[in-house]
């Protein structure tokens, strides 16, 4: 865990509960992190380990309505997100924190003309004349690389790419100048071509405009290419955080270094992919020893006892109970 | 990729008459165009069908109209006479012919019963029918506009149950009855409305106004139902969909996602209901201007029906099916304008 004085964003013991029929079950739990201005945190994991559920925690998408509590300190500029009145999150979404998300196809309304939609972002948090806004959001649009914007902002989305509408939805992001972007999955359905153009988009974007960015995604790779820090999650819970170029060269918890042995290399020898056998449990069925233990190949009977995410060195923590004596064992 | 240099203000004001787009624009007007010439060609042929079928209603009606006509103790000499004089010897496609002829010159021919031109009776009952229609259609669309925002919104919760129960109930009970039972509570318990009668408008506004609330009310029931579960369905559909999400995101407020995005994203669909509950109020005017005695055209139709009046039956047949034509034009026209997909 980074110092939370010098953090734009610093996220303590989140915790979200929902009511499936009566019980309060926890889908992400104990949930730390914090996020420096100007730096990338991916936040990495399997589908259903609770990545987009904390983004969408803190943006008030989840946690406020009936059957979904949110407990925790999420503190930004100064503010708790947490605790924010419904007003005041709306005047700080689009504008303090903007979020890009994973599916460009269905993110834009089909209704509505794509400049006049960027524009209306605009008009909520700038204090400027519709034609104004209009010329802003023209202008978002050619800082995202949309050629003929002028043109191309009179068109309704159906008459764009999904690279196109990835493109138009990170003007939409980046319209109000905002400090933290969120990028759930912002490449995931997209070919990978046009993959790469967006996160190379991504990446100047946050360059020339000084963005933090939580980017979440499950793809190893994509965090080797843009992210300063990750935080990887697994059944709800953070298991490892640390600096990217450390977390990849020696994995701390036996989850990430199973998810790096999984990723494709073209410098392998390995004649298969490797794999994790088993599947992540359901939030009702999470335990309160090691969530991994039942898939972990160096489990031992004191993998049951509670865990918390330690320290381990400025900026590295690990959940592991074992902490890195698991290494010596063999891979088998 | 266009660098952004490229954009600079003069090239960009020139740049779009070089670009594709114009010319794509242009595109899906000349489609609009046609695709609004053979709708029109189509309600065109309806009206042909139309003229016929109403024309035949002359063969499918018991008893012969010379006959009643001509009275009790006619001679069939008067008979044959009245029935030369309206031209019912002639073969059948001559008399559609000379009816057809008239229809297009505004004339339907002359009322058995008053003696009169039959265009200038239904000119006489049209405002009538036309204020409570268009009294019913606003009262269903602002009933099930907003109760249907209501229920999406707090689905599940009483307000939701509350305004699901009366929908079911509005489709579920006759407008008549509705009508019979609105006019034992208001008028002649409470007397807060008039029971029966029209003002017109001109004479007084007001009058006018309170003579239309009940049977505009019933009759609105049935309609105001089905657009508020309408509303209710794709609303609640839409306000789950990726690109509220966004809006919100951007921080917009949920108040303004839903009266602008959902509703301009659900308005297709709910244009294609109002058109077609606007087409079957017109049908349930008739019971209802019998059951509140309204001096409309659906009066009309049942006292020419008893009247054996023909030419009048005709008439008003005639002109609802041109009203059901029109309005099933116009929702076309309106669901093209508004979903910007079909447009191209």
């Amino acid at each position: 865990m980074t110092d939370a004085k010098d953090a734009l964003l610093s996220v303590e013991n989140l915790r979200l509960e929902i009511d499936f029929n009566g019980a309060w079950t926890p889908v992400v739990d104990n949930v730390s992190f914090s996020v420096r201005p100007g730096e990338t945190l991916g936040l990495v994991g399997e589908s259903g380990s609770g990545k987009s559920v904390s983004a969408m925690s803190l943006m008030g998408f989840l946690g406020r309505q009936r059957g979904q509590r949110v407990s925790g300190t999420a503190m930004f500029q100064g503010r708790d997100l947490l605790r924010l009145t419904d007003r005041q999150l709306e005047s700080m979404r689009g504008n303090d924190i903007a979020m890009v998300f994973q599916e460009p196809m269905t993110s834009l309304d089909p209704a509505f003309k794509v400049g006049h939609q960027i524009a209306a972002g605009i008009r909520v948090h700038q204090d400027v004349t519709a034609a104004q806004a209009k010329e802003l959001a023209i202008e978002a649009m050619d800082k995202v690389r949309i050629p003929n914007a002028r043109v191309r902002a009179e068109s309704y989305p159906h008459e764009f790419s999904g690279g196109m509408r990835q493109r138009v939805l990170i003007a939409m992001a980046i319209a109000n100048n905002p400090s933290m972007l969120i990028a759930d999955e912002p490449t995931t359905a997209l070919d990978v071509s046009v993959q790469a153009q967006i996160l190379a988009l991504l990446t100047e974007m946050k360059e020339d405009l000084g963005l933090a960015m939580i980017f979440i995604t499950h793809n190893m790779g994509v965090v080797a290419d843009v992210c300063d820090r990750l935080a990887v999650m697994y059944a709800g819970q953070i298991v490892e955080e640390g600096d990217v170029f450390e977390t990849f060269a020696a994995p701390q918890h036996p989850y990430t270094n199973r998810l790096l042995a999984a990723m494709p290399s073209i410098t392998s020898r390995r004649g298969s992919l490797e794999w994790i056998p088993g599947s992540p449990p359901r939030p009702t069925d999470f335990v309160t020893g090691c969530r991994f233990a039942p898939r972990c190949r160096h489990r031992l009977e004191s993998c049951e006892l509670p865990t918390t995410l330690l320290e381990i060195s400025p900026g590295r923590s690990n959940r592991c109970l074992r902490g890195n004596t698991w290494m010596q064992e063999n891979e088998s | 990729m266009t660098p952004t240099t490229d954009l600079s203000v003069s090239p960009a004001l020139r740049e779009p008459k070089k670009q594709p787009t114009p010319a794509k624009r242009r595109i899906p007007v000349a489609g609009l165009l046609r695709s609004l010439g053979s709708r029109l060609l189509r309600s065109l042929l309806l009206f042909g069908a139309v003229t016929l079928t109403v024309f035949g209603l002359s063969a499918l009606i018991p008893g012969d109209p010379a006959v009643s006509l001509a009275g009790e103790g006619a001679t069939p000499e008067s008979i044959a006479a009245i029935r030369e004089q309206l031209g019912l010897s002639k073969p059948w496609f001559e008399q559609y012919f000379s009816w057809m002829n008239g229809v297009v010159h505004g004339d339907l021919g002359t009322s058995f019963f008053y003696h009169t031109p039959v265009s200038g009776l239904l000119m006489g009952r049209l405002p009538v029918t036309l204020s409570l229609a268009l009294f019913a259609i606003i009262a269903a669309v602002l009933f099930g506009i907003l109760a249907g925002m209501l229920a999406a919104t707090r689905r599940g919760r009483l307000a939701d149950k509350i305004t699901t129960v009366l929908s079911t109930v509005g489709i579920a009970t006759p407008n008549f009855w509705v009508g019979m039972i609105l006019l034992i509570l208001f008028s002649l318990n409470w007397r807060v409305f008039p029971a029966v009668g029209y003002t017109p408008i001109t004479t007084n506004a007001v009058a006018w106004f309170m003579h239309l609330v009940l049977p505009g009310v019933a009759l609105a029931a049935a309609a105001g139902a089905e657009l508020q579960r309408q509303t209710r369905s794709s609303v609640s559909e839409i306000l789950s969909q990726d690109y509220i999400r966004t809006a919100r995101a951007q921080g917009l407020t949920r108040r303004r996602v839903l009266w602008q995005r959902a509703l301009k994203n659900g308005a297709p669909p709910l244009a294609t209901v109002v058109g077609l509950q606007a087409a079957v109020l017109l049908g349930g005017s008739v019971v209802v201007e019998k059951v509140f005695s309204i001096p409309g055209l659906g009066t009309l139709a049942i006292d020419s029906v008893t009247l054996k009046d023909l030419p009048v039956l005709q008439g008003v047949v005639l002109l609802n099916a041109c009203f059901v034509i029109i309005i099933n034009f116009a929702t076309d026209i309106i669901y093209t304008v508004l979903n910007p997909k079909v447009r191209v």
